[in-house]
């Protein structure tokens, strides 16, 4: 009897052991059949002042004392910034030097930053004297702003900026350390059992960040002080008043650009984009000519939108829009002839999937960068790219003589709830994201670069402005949306497909705007 | 009849005494466990939002479990395919792992090291680390669909296709399948040193007996081996059962993680109560069957 | 009934003793370590990847005809960077002083419950059993928004803070003020509590499982010698700790090695109670934008330092806890031998 049963029971073992192997395939089965990868590169500020920049007048930076800063009058509280003449009562930016040249900047409407940074006459609030926000700073003195940051100031290469501060209105900065992928929670966390901090940042994953920030009006900051970003405070306005803040040329913007290499293009004798633009011809169907042609000449794709997934708001497209304290479906007939345009492109094979890594290894013709790209520290001089041969301009505009898309990665910092010193952190931040604090004389990865960094990033975009919200995925899982194999993912198909989609990624994005409008409602509108 | 009173008494310190032990773990059950389960509880039936000073509670009912199961349409998939992941790993995991476990029991030379190797995995696996040394190794997987994974580095689709010939199907196929294979042998390693301390405990009487018996091997195993393990088997079981059902790459846990990370609470809280109640079901029902039919014939 | 032990020869006798003390024969001691060696390959293949990445240096990168052994070193500076963005001893210090220590009271802790369940009997036992069930069951990740939303003001069950209230009270009739000096409802975010104190109740990091692991092991126990303790008078803690707990050291050492392992890695609870100084966890899983942060580090195939820096990131990480589990196997491979000859 034992026998029977111990040989049925290891038959029936044996069963399951070939069906388990069987089914071996399905346990780590992803679902999909091309991964859709959103960049997950987080792209991280930082200018690390260490050992390489050379300034002249001889300050180094390192030491982040305020001595040395010979040529510098007026400049109290600033470190590192040698060579100031004339900018009397400024602190001392060699690199506004370049922004003198905004004002002759035609087409650039609106730089109402600008004018504070030429001559550097409206920075109020940098020295302390006349400023319109009523604070009373000696009250201010021995008191503490709690920064919630991913990245230490001390790491970075921003320390100075904090130590400046700290200097400068006697108010003591704590770090509270946290990660990225939790800072969420981490925030709530925080929020909830009355530790909050004072002042935080959001890395793109607005509008996650309502969970966390506080309405700016909390601080008292002077919403009309030309160094904030106005662009930033028109689309995080809710229940009339903003909860983000941003400043023109600041370290952390972001902003989209195009980026080429000099050689390829002249390889292929395809003209550059100031060549065209000169000609008002500089539009995507040109990009993609270029991308065309220099993949013919070069036998590999040779274009790359970083990554093909914002290639979309790069070119003009939209999934979420924020428009009157709501997020929108943004999907309208340009952004669908825009996805056949791309899904046209990569059937074609003149696109590569490799993102900024392309054109730093050469292997790009022209591709697609953030701002920071044009930096030392950034994605692309970072990973060894030939800075003499690499080309950047504005995008392209969809239509020849439309307006060209601004977009980028929606960051920005904000006052905490729950904080126990918010006037305080609107300070911190006014100083802390003020450029003229900060010494970009080595920071960008030439003059060129640095002069069109300015250009872009100190203007007022108005209703062009159109960050978008996907990057990374954070808030993915509030719209409750797969970001790629919902809506990302018809780019990819081919073009005949896309029609059909269309409708499906339509409702994907109605339902992904509606979540995420609830979550704005729950913590904004339900108190 | 004084006996009576003494042993009655003596159960009753007895019990007492046991309540004691116990009472810490009472008090931090109540301070840290059950009033945090039961504000989850209210979590999955209300809506939530974080303010400064504590949690905010609007109760809506049954939304959020009707909008899961109705609305979501990934719910009812990922769901499906946790619980069929669960069922196909835990026989292959735990029948892997009591066989490497009798290997690695009996003497051999270097048995020390192995049995330290064997458990690398749990050191390494249970943190980022394996997250962060996947997405160095990952290059160029993606683009080909294979989802990433240690095997890449060994095998690559690439090679197989090149070297071999082979569609690049079947190549994708055979990439997960070791992608796979290489997952479960990293998910034995608990259960491997659990089954060593519970075949250690097995006294050594009792083979040399059936030794001198004359036992072959395979009775040994089925009449020794296997009814001593029991106990120990159904906790390798219930621990394999546990970790695969939190197992953070299943699609479902992955999701719910993810959302609770950007601070949404409450219909993860649902779709997490709605996965528990029907994993305790099926671990219930497991665990009965085991009691019934294996522990009560081999009584140990 | 079939008696499978009768017609056995007397040569196969032999031959079974024989067999059973060598372990095999020769074919079958192959197979076993062709086994053995293939699978601990699978086992041991990121290991050996992360320390070959974190000592070679970009150059080597390029050259695309190395697989294994690179022909360029950079240990120095990998290695130094490494140390600089997981800030290593201090981490390392706060990761002992938090998560271990509160691992070595969840151990202790355990011991005494699982000793509570498994040895007696009282009333409520079933419901609590169950309870314990629940507990091995509910991943942390749903618990954590509760729990830190009370860390602020730390209660049980509502009693601390009335008396709080009930004291202030009193105080403000007598026309005093001792609110801010008396707090029955400490803040405890950020320190040692938050992790020490449900480690204390046994409700630490996966406690569930380590008491359940006791609790099998205790009732397996012989209970003749616990019963010869209680005749001679012994209370029940005595008999936990000179009987029970000295034939335990492999359970002790099991569940130690356990508990330590998994707070060592445990990154979601200690970037969440700590924000001012961070363990090891923490640190690793922000090491990545540290990278891109303070060197400009990043990944992909034009900056392959980052990958060596990031494996020598993880090998740091796990370094502590691969010495201290060889260390300690050895007592765990002896223990073992000790107690399987004893019954």
């Amino acid at each position: 009897m034992f026998n029977k049963t111990k040989r049925i029971f290891a038959i029936v073992l044996a069963v399951a052991l070939v069906f388990a192997l069987a089914g071996c395939k399905g346990v780590e089965d992803d679902g999909s059949s091309v991964e859709y990868v959103i960049e997950e590169e987080v792209v991280v500020q930082g200018g690390n002042n260490s050992g390489t920049t050379t300034i002249v007048g001889g300050n180094d930076n390192n030491a982040n004392t305020n001595d040395g800063n010979t040529g510098n009058t007026g400049n109290t509280g600033n470190t590192g910034n040698t060579g100031n003449t004339g900018n009397t009562g400024n602190t001392g930016n060699t690199g506004n030097t370049g922004n003198t040249g905004n004002t002759g900047n035609t087409g650039n409407t609106g730089n109402t930053g600008n004018t504070g940074n030429t001559g550097n006459t409206g920075n109020t609030g940098n020295t302390g004297n006349t400023d319109n926000t009523g604070i009373d700073y000696e009250a201010l003195k021995g008191t503490t702003v709690k920064f919630a940051s991913t990245i230490d100031p001390k790491d970075d290469g921003t320390q100075y900026v904090v130590d400046s501060f700290e200097e400068k209105y006697g108010i003591k900065v704590e770090i509270v350390k946290c990660t990225l992928p939790g800072y969420v929670q981490e925030m709530q966390g925080l929020i909830a059992n009355g530790n909050a901090p004072d002042v935080g940042r959001s890395n793109g994953d607005f509008p996650a960040c309502i969970a966390y920030f506080d309405s700016l009006d909390k601080s008292k900051m002077d919403y009309n002080d030309p160094i904030w970003n106005q662009n930033t405070f028109r689309l995080t306005t809710f229940n009339g008043s903003p909860y983000m803040c941003d400043t023109y040329g600041c370290y952390w913007t972001e902003l989209d650009i195009v980026m080429y290499s000099k050689r390829l293009l002249k390889a292929a004798g395809c003209p550059t984009p100031q060549e065209l633009d000169a000609q008002g011809q500089w539009t995507w169907d040109n990009f993609m000519m270029i991308a065309e042609k220099c993949t013919q000449k070069m036998g590999a794709p040779a274009g790359c939108i970083n990554t093909t997934e914002l290639g979309l708001h790069m070119a003009g497209g939209n999934v979420f829009k924020i428009q009157n304290e709501k997020i929108v479906n943004g999907i309208d007939g340009k952004t669908t002839a825009i996805v056949k345009k791309f899904a046209e492109a990569w059937k074609k094979g003149i696109l590569n999937n490799k993102s900024t890594v392309g054109i730093a290894e050469g292997t790009t013709a022209i591709g697609t960068g953030h701002a920071w790209s044009l930096r030392k520290d950034g994605d692309v001089a970072a990973r060894g790219a030939q800075v003499a041969d690499l080309g950047f301009y504005y995008l392209p505009s969809y239509t020849a003589g439309g307006a060209r898309p601004a977009t980028g990665i929606f960051r920005g910092f904000g006052i905490m709830r729950g904080a126990a010193n918010p006037v305080g952190g609107g300070v911190f931040l006014r100083h802390y994201l003020d450029v003229n604090n900060y010494d970009t004389v080595n920071a960008f990865i030439n003059e060129d670069a640095k002069s069109f960094f300015f250009q872009l990033t100190t203007q007022d975009y108005a209703e062009n402005y159109n960050p978008y919200l996907t990057y990374i995925g954070l808030n993915q899982d509030i719209a409750g949306v797969n970001y790629g194999t919902d809506i990302y993912g018809v780019m990819y198909m081919d073009p005949s497909a896309v029609d059909g989609k269309m409708a499906a990624v339509k409702a994907a994005v109605d339902k992904g705007a509606k979540n995420l409008n609830d979550h704005i409602t729950k913590y904004l509108y339900s108190n | 009849m004084s006996k009576l009173k003494k042993s009655r008494g003596i159960e009753e310190l007895k019990s007492r005494y046991g309540f004691m032990f116990v009472l810490p773990w009472i008090i931090g059950l109540v301070m840290f466990f059950l009033y945090p389960l039961i504000q989850s509880i209210v979590y999955s039936f209300s809506d939530v939002a974080v303010s400064p000073g504590g949690v905010d509670i609007k109760f809506v009912g049954l939304k959020h479990y009707i909008e899961i199961l109705k609305v979501d349409q990934n719910y009812t998939t990922e769901l499906t395919t946790s619980l069929t992941s669960i069922v196909y790993s835990l026989p292959i995991i735990l029948i892997l792992s009591l066989v490497l476990a009798m290997m690695l029991n009996q003497k051999f030379r270097g048995r020390i090291f192995f049995r330290a190797l064997y458990f690398l995995p749990v050191i390494i696996a249970t943190g980022q680390v394996m997250k962060l040394v996947f997405e160095t190794t990952d290059d160029s997987l993606t683009e080909m669909g294979v989802s990433g994974g240690m095997a890449s580095g060994m095998i690559t689709v690439e090679d197989l296709t090149g070297m071999l010939n082979m569609s690049t199907e079947v190549a994708k196929f055979i990439t997960t399948t070791i992608n796979d294979i290489f997952n479960l042998i990293w998910s034995c390693g608990i259960q491997i040193v659990l089954y060593l301390s519970g075949l250690q405990s097995i006294p050594a009487t009792l083979y040399e007996a059936s030794r001198v018996e004359g036992a072959t091997k395979w009775e040994e195993f089925w009449f020794i081996t296997f009814p001593m393990l029991s106990r120990i088997t159904l906790l390798v079981g219930v621990f394999t059962m546990v970790e695969l059902f939190i197992n953070e790459r299943t699609p479902l846990v992955e999701r719910v993680y993810g959302s609770m990370l950007t601070g949404q609470y409450d219909k993860p809280s649902a779709m997490i109560w709605l996965y528990f109640i029907i994993v305790s079901a099926i671990m219930g029902v497991i665990i009965f069957l085991f009691n019934r039919f294996v522990m009560k014939r081999y009584e140990a | 009934m079939n008696n499978p032990f009768k017609n056995i020869k007397e040569a196969d006798k032999l031959k079974a003793i024989k067999y059973a003390n060598v372990g095999g024969s020769v074919l079958y001691s192959l197979f076993r370590y062709a086994l053995l060696l293939s699978i601990g390959f699978i086992i041991i293949y990121p290991l050996l990847y992360m320390i070959v990445t974190s000592i070679t240096s970009p150059l080597a990168f390029l050259n695309s005809t190395r697989v294994w052994i690179p022909t360029d070193f950079l240990i120095k500076d990998n290695y130094a960077k490494a140390l600089q963005a997981l800030d290593y001893w201090d981490s390392l210090k706060n990761t002992f002083f938090y998560p271990i220590a509160s691992a070595l009271l969840e151990v202790c802790s355990c011991a005494i419950i699982g000793y509570g369940f498994a040895r007696f009997n009282f009333k409520g036992k079933k419901i609590l059993s169950g309870i314990l069930f629940l507990t091995i069951l509910i991943p942390e990740m749903m618990l954590v928004m509760p729990r830190m939303a009370n860390y602020g003001n730390l209660d049980f069950l509502g009693i601390f803070g009335g008396i709080e209230k009930l004291v202030e009270w009193v105080a403000s009739l007598f026309g005093s003020d001792i609110t801010a000096t008396f707090d029955l409802t400490p803040n405890i975010v950020n320190t040692g509590w938050t992790m020490w104190l449900p480690s204390f109740f046994g409700i630490g990091l996966r406690s569930g499982v380590l008491i359940y692991i006791y609790i099998q092991f205790f009732t397996g126990l012989p209970r003749e010698l616990e019963e010869a303790a209680w005749v001679d008078g012994a209370g029940p803690l005595k008999t936990f700790l000179k009987i029970a707990v000295p034939s335990s050291s492999v359970v002790f050492i099991t569940v130690l090695v356990f508990s330590i392992v998994w707070h060592w890695n445990d990154s979601l609870l200690t970037s969440i109670y700590f924000t001012e100084t961070e363990p090891l966890a923490p640190a690793l899983v922000g090491a990545k934008e540290y990278l891109g942060a303070a060197w400009g580090l990043y990944g992909g195939k034009g900056a392959p330092q980052q990958a060596a820096v990031m494996m020598a990131i993880c090998l740091l990480f796990i370094t502590p806890v691969l010495i201290f589990y060889m260390f300690i196997q050895r007592g765990f491979v002896e223990s073992i031998d000790r107690v399987g000859i004893t019954g």
